[in-house]
C-alpha cells in the first residue's frame, strides 16, 4: 500500500513535469524520457514484474529486443536513406 | 498427498500455478505492446516527414482535458494495484469497492475522451466522415488526425474491455469469492489494466504535446 501510493505520487509529479516540459519546449526526447520513466515505474511495481519468475521476466525482456528491431531497424532505414 | 482446494489439476504445486497464470498475462501483454508499438511507429514516421502538420494538429487538441484524462487513468491504475494487492490478501470485499472504483474511473475516462472527439468533430477534423481543412499542411495534419482517431479509438476498445473485465471481478469478489479461492484471475485483470495506463502513458505525449506549448 506504502509503496503503491510512492508510486502513483511519482506518476502524478511525472505527469506535471511532462506538461512544464512541453510548456518550455524541451522537445521529443525529453517527453519520451519522461514517459518512459513513467511506464518502467507502472511495470515494476504495479504490474509486480520485479518479483515474478526468471521466464516471465524473459519473455517481457523479449519485447524490449523486439521493439529495437522494430524501431532500430526501421529508423536506420530512414536516417540513412531519406537524410533526416 | 492432499493439495489445496485452488490448486488446479494440471499443477503439481501453487507456486507452479502462479507462475503459469503470470506467464500467460505477459504473453499476451507482449503481444499488445507489439500491437501498439505498430502504430507508434507509423507515428514517428509521420512526425518526423511531417513535422509542422504534426504540432498544428497537437495544438488543436485539448491539452487539459488530455491531461485530467491521463491522471484518471494513473489513479485508477493505482487504485486496482491496491485492490489486487487486497484480494492477495483474501480481504475481498476492499478489493470489491477499489474494483468498482477502477471501473467508475474508466467510464469517466471514456465521457472525456467522447467529449473531446465531439470537440474535433465540430471542427470537421475526423478524416473519412468529415475532414474539411484549407490550410498550407494538408497531407501531414489529416496524418495526424488519422493516427489520432486510430489509436485512441483502439485505446478506448481496450478501456472499454478493462472497464468491463473490472466490474466482473468486483461483483465475483463481492458475491462469489468462492469462485476465486486463488485470487491470481483478479492479478491477471489487473496486470491488463495497468497495460491500458502503459499505452496512454505514451500517447498522451505523442499526441497532445507535440512541438511545446504555443
Amino acid at each position: 500500500m506504502k509503496t503503491h501510493l510512492l508510486v502513483w505520487l511519482s506518476l502524478m509529479l511525472l505527469l506535471g513535469l511532462t506538461v512544464v516540459a512541453w510548456q518550455y519546449h524541451l522537445g521529443f526526447l525529453m517527453a519520451l524520457a519522461i514517459a518512459v520513466t513513467k511506464a518502467a515505474l507502472v511495470i515494476a511495481f504495479f504490474m509486480h514484474l520485479r518479483k515474478e519468475s526468471p521466464l516471465t521476466k524473459f519473455v517481457a525482456g523479449a519485447v524490449l529486443f523486439w521493439l529495437l528491431i522494430l524501431f532500430g531497424f526501421t529508423l536506420a532505414d530512414y536516417f540513412s536513406r531519406l537524410g533526416f | 498427498m492432499s493439495s489445496p482446494p485452488e490448486l488446479g489439476m494440471q499443477f503439481s504445486d501453487l507456486r507452479q500455478q502462479k507462475d503459469a497464470y503470470r506467464l500467460g498475462a505477459w504473453v499476451f501483454v507482449a503481444s499488445e505492446i507489439m500491437l501498439f508499438a505498430g502504430i507508434f511507429l507509423v507515428y514517428l514516421i509521420g512526425r518526423m516527414t511531417h513535422p509542422e502538420a504534426f504540432t498544428e494538429g497537437s495544438h488543436e487538441l485539448n491539452q487539459f482535458l488530455g491531461a485530467v484524462n491521463t491522471a484518471i487513468l494513473l489513479t485508477s491504475s493505482f487504485s486496482v494495484a491496491v485492490a489486487v494487492s487486497k484480494a492477495e490478501d483474501k480481504k475481498y470485499r476492499t478489493a470489491s469497492w477499489l474494483l468498482l472504483l477502477t471501473a467508475v474511473m474508466g467510464i469517466c475516462f471514456l465521457g472525456i475522451k467522447a467529449y473531446e472527439w465531439y470537440e474535433e468533430y465540430e471542427r470537421a477534423r475526423v478524416p473519412g466522415l468529415n475532414f474539411t481543412y484549407e490550410g498550407e499542411h494538408l497531407p501531414g495534419l489529416l496524418l495526424f488526425f488519422w493516427f489520432y482517431f486510430t489509436s485512441t479509438a483502439l485505446h478506448a476498445i481496450h478501456v472499454t474491455i478493462g472497464v468491463l473485465v473490472n466490474l466482473w471481478f468486483a461483483w465475483v469478489c463481492r458475491y462469489r469469492a468462492h469462485w476465486v479461492p486463488d485470487p491470481s484471475p483478479v492479478v491477471l485483470s489487473g496486470i491488463y489494466w495497468h497495460l491500458v495506463d502503459l499505452v496512454w502513458i505514451f500517447l498522451f505525449p505523442f499526441l497532445y504535446l507535440v512541438g511545446g506549448a504555443s
